[in-house]
């Protein structure tokens, strides 16, 4: 029997599928279904929830302190997602263009935070993105030569950078936030993006500087087109879990970038409003999916027009 | 070099060209023409393609020049030199239609749009895919997608065409047709064409010269009927179609004549012509030698028929050879046949016979004892290396 028609035989197909679905079912369906039904349901003591099919959690999410929420997660995720791919583009591209020899070891860099608990990276960050942490040591260093060299030059008194250096806050900013969304997300972005270029026929692009056009016209007419499904997965890929996020809004935004992951949990927790939790879960579930549909229809009509 | 040559438009000085320790090309020169079709011939890794893409400005020679009409473009950049490429996989871009794609390098020297309208009709006129102008490329075939590679080179009215294996994407008989509809096209624009092939029957049948390569050194430069009737050496006349060798154990250059003398051949007398410069300057012989022909210039009879040749065997035996066998194989080929001679443990040949030979023979059992013979005017002496 070969190995593409087990699905023939049913008692095979079952024995291959069945663990898997039956994971699937219990800790992935069965949960998300007890959220669908709390969803709809009402605090009826500290501990119990009746399903009494309100629309109540729904609504509450259109009050204008959530929509807040809401806006920033998604602006902060986008713009997240943006200096993702504008970073990972040029990586990949050196990766795919890398000598065959060394393109492992450039992956295997590019995969190696991966290994290190999430937690502890984010920690990492914190020192190095606080009031006294190191990248303040380093803009600290940079204005002190800067202000020793001004003063050589006898231009010390106009205080051209100002007086004295005041350390940059990034903790508790959403541009803190964003760095540690980065940070986080910039492998998944890389990965699409290397595999689309890496099947690329190399001959468009020489055909393009063939037929006149420099180097970044060739890049702009015919690598980044021919490239673009890699680019739109790897923005996918990396703005759906951060519209998610909820570590680093936490820890890197001190409590005052909250994203909407962050109200969720503090429905489950402090607030004890399960309902309300549920509700925003699946919110946030139901803008995954639009997002996704939206992909797939114009991957749809892309597919009907050639 | 005649790089002084007007005719001359790419001249290429001693090209070598170093992978790492792997010498692709080896002092390289040739002379191309201008206006004529010239073949780059040789088996896979013979370092053709890296002087193609030398040509181009894909590559850079470690080594030697290059001239385009008289210039120096050795380090020019590719999209600043005045030729174009019909690339193997042909590369025309998917995400344009067949009228961008070949608009695309008019574009990029920034023509005006109603230019570069006319010139892309004209241009898609000439390889005949005016009603396809508004297609995407995945909804054309494999030869139609060569002729958008075609034209879009083609558009940019380059000095030379450059054209990387052209044929073999291509199934047998759009080939055919192709190999005829390149040479038409090339007469009718007029432009210079350098292709690059491994098939010496596509060389041969298209070029008005071929460089022959092997292992990154130039072999021969020639039309394709002094490749075949005279090739320097038996590595270009076992490219060049098909030939038997024996090996030589022995020349001896006289007055107005070459003894030599060979285990299988026995001693022959050729004139004096039939000794290539490569194997002997003055009286001194020590190259390695074959001497060869090919089966077009067997003649095959049964053993004991009688023929011109053995009637008068005392005046006629110099002039020819004669090879014992016996009857093998019969491959029919339409105008002819091609007849296997095997001999013992000694490697078989091939004769080419026509319809009024073959008859005796078809009739025979295989096995039957059969005399090859070629004349010594056919036979080539030739450096085995």
């Amino acid at each position: 029997m070969s190995l593409e028609n087990y699905r023939q035989q049913p008692a095979v197909f079952a024995a291959f599928a069945a663990p898997t679905l039956i994971w699937l079912l219990l800790f992935f369906i069965a949960p998300l279904g007890i959220i669908w039904l709390y969803s709809f349901g009402e605090n009826v003591s500290l501990v119990d929830i009746e399903t009494t099919w309100t629309l109540d959690n729904y609504a509450r999410i259109f009050q204008p302190e959530v929509l807040v929420l809401l806006w920033r997660s998604l602006w902060i995720a986008g713009i997240s997602t943006l200096v993702c791919l504008v970073i990972a583009y040029p990586v990949a591209l050196v990766i795919a263009t890398a000598h065959p020899d060394k393109k492992p070891w450039l992956l295997l860099l590019i995969m190696l935070p991966f290994w290190t608990n999430l937690l502890i990276r984010t920690y990492a960050l914190l020192n190095i993105l606080g009031t006294r942490g190191r990248l303040n040591d380093v803009l600290g260093w940079l204005w002190e030569t800067t202000n020793t060299l001004l003063t050589k030059f006898g231009l010390g008194e106009f205080q051209l950078i100002g007086e004295s250096f005041t350390p940059l806050k990034f903790l508790g900013t959403p541009g803190g936030v964003i760095f540690g969304i980065v940070y986080v997300s910039l492998p998944f972005a890389i990965l699409p993006i290397y595999s689309s270029l890496e099947r690329l026929d190399k001959s468009y692009l020489e055909a393009s500087l063939d037929l006149g056009a420099g180097q970044w016209r060739t890049f702009y007419h015919v690598l980044l087109p021919l490239t673009a499904a890699g680019v739109v997965t790897a923005g996918i890929i990396t703005f759906i879990p951060a519209l998610g996020q909820f570590l680093t809004p936490d820890l890197l935004g001190r409590g005052q970038v909250d994203m909407i992951a962050n109200v969720i949990e503090r429905q489950f927790k402090r607030a004890n409003d399960w309902p309300f939790g549920s509700a925003l879960s699946l919110f946030l579930l139901y803008i995954t999916f639009v997002l996704l549909a939206v992909r797939s229809f114009y991957d749809a009509r892309k597919a009907h027009r050639s | 070099m005649a790089d002084s040559d007007a005719n001359t438009i790419v001249s290429l000085n001693n090209i070598g060209k170093h992978f790492g320790k792997v010498k692709a090309l080896d002092n390289v020169s040739i002379d191309i023409k201008e206006g004529e079709i010239f073949a780059l011939l040789g088996p896979s890794g013979c370092g053709k393609s890296t002087l193609l893409r030398i040509i181009s400005g894909f590559e850079n020679p470690t080594e030697g020049e290059l001239l385009l009409d008289g210039k120096d473009m050795t380090r020019t950049a590719p999209n600043k030199r005045p030729v174009n490429m019909v690339f193997q996989s042909y590369a025309v871009f998917p995400h344009m239609s067949v009228a961008d794609n070949v608009g695309y390098g008019l574009k990029m020297d920034k023509l005006l749009v109603d230019e570069i309208t006319t010139r892309v009709d004209t241009a898609l006129a000439q390889v005949h895919l005016d009603q396809f102008k508004h297609r995407m490329p995945d909804q054309l075939s494999g030869g139609q997608k060569q002729r958008v590679a075609l034209a879009r080179a083609l558009v940019k009215q380059p000095r030379v065409l450059l054209l990387d294996e052209p044929l073999s994407a291509l199934d047998a008989k759009l080939r055919d047709a192709m190999r005829l509809e390149l040479v038409k096209l090339q007469e009718t624009v007029g432009v210079t064409f350098i292709i690059v092939t491994h098939d010496q029957s596509e060389a041969l049948a298209m070029a008005d010269r071929v460089a022959v390569l092997e292992a990154g050194k130039l072999r021969q430069v020639d039309t394709p009927t002094a490749l075949y009737n005279h090739p320097v050496d038996a590595f270009v006349a076992d490219f060049i179609g098909k030939v038997h060798t024996f090996d030589v154990q022995h020349i001896e250059r006289q007055d107005n004549h070459v003894r030599v003398t060979s285990d299988e051949l026995g001693e022959l007398t050729l004139p004096l012509n039939k000794l290539p410069e490569r194997i002997s300057t003055g009286a001194q012989v020590n190259a390695s030698s074959v001497l060869a022909f090919r089966p077009e210039a067997l003649k095959v009879n049964l053993a004991n028929e009688p023929t011109a040749s053995t009637a008068s065997t005392e005046t006629n035996q110099a002039n020819e050879i004669q090879l014992p066998g016996f009857l093998g194989d019969i491959a029919f080929q339409g105008q002819h046949s091609i007849v296997e001679i095997t001999r013992g443990d000694k490697p078989s040949v091939s004769a080419i016979v026509d319809h009024s030979s073959l008859s005796a023979l078809q009739t025979q059992p295989i096995g039957t004892p059969i005399v090859a013979r070629c004349a010594l005017s056919d036979l080539m002496l030739l450096p085995a290396q």
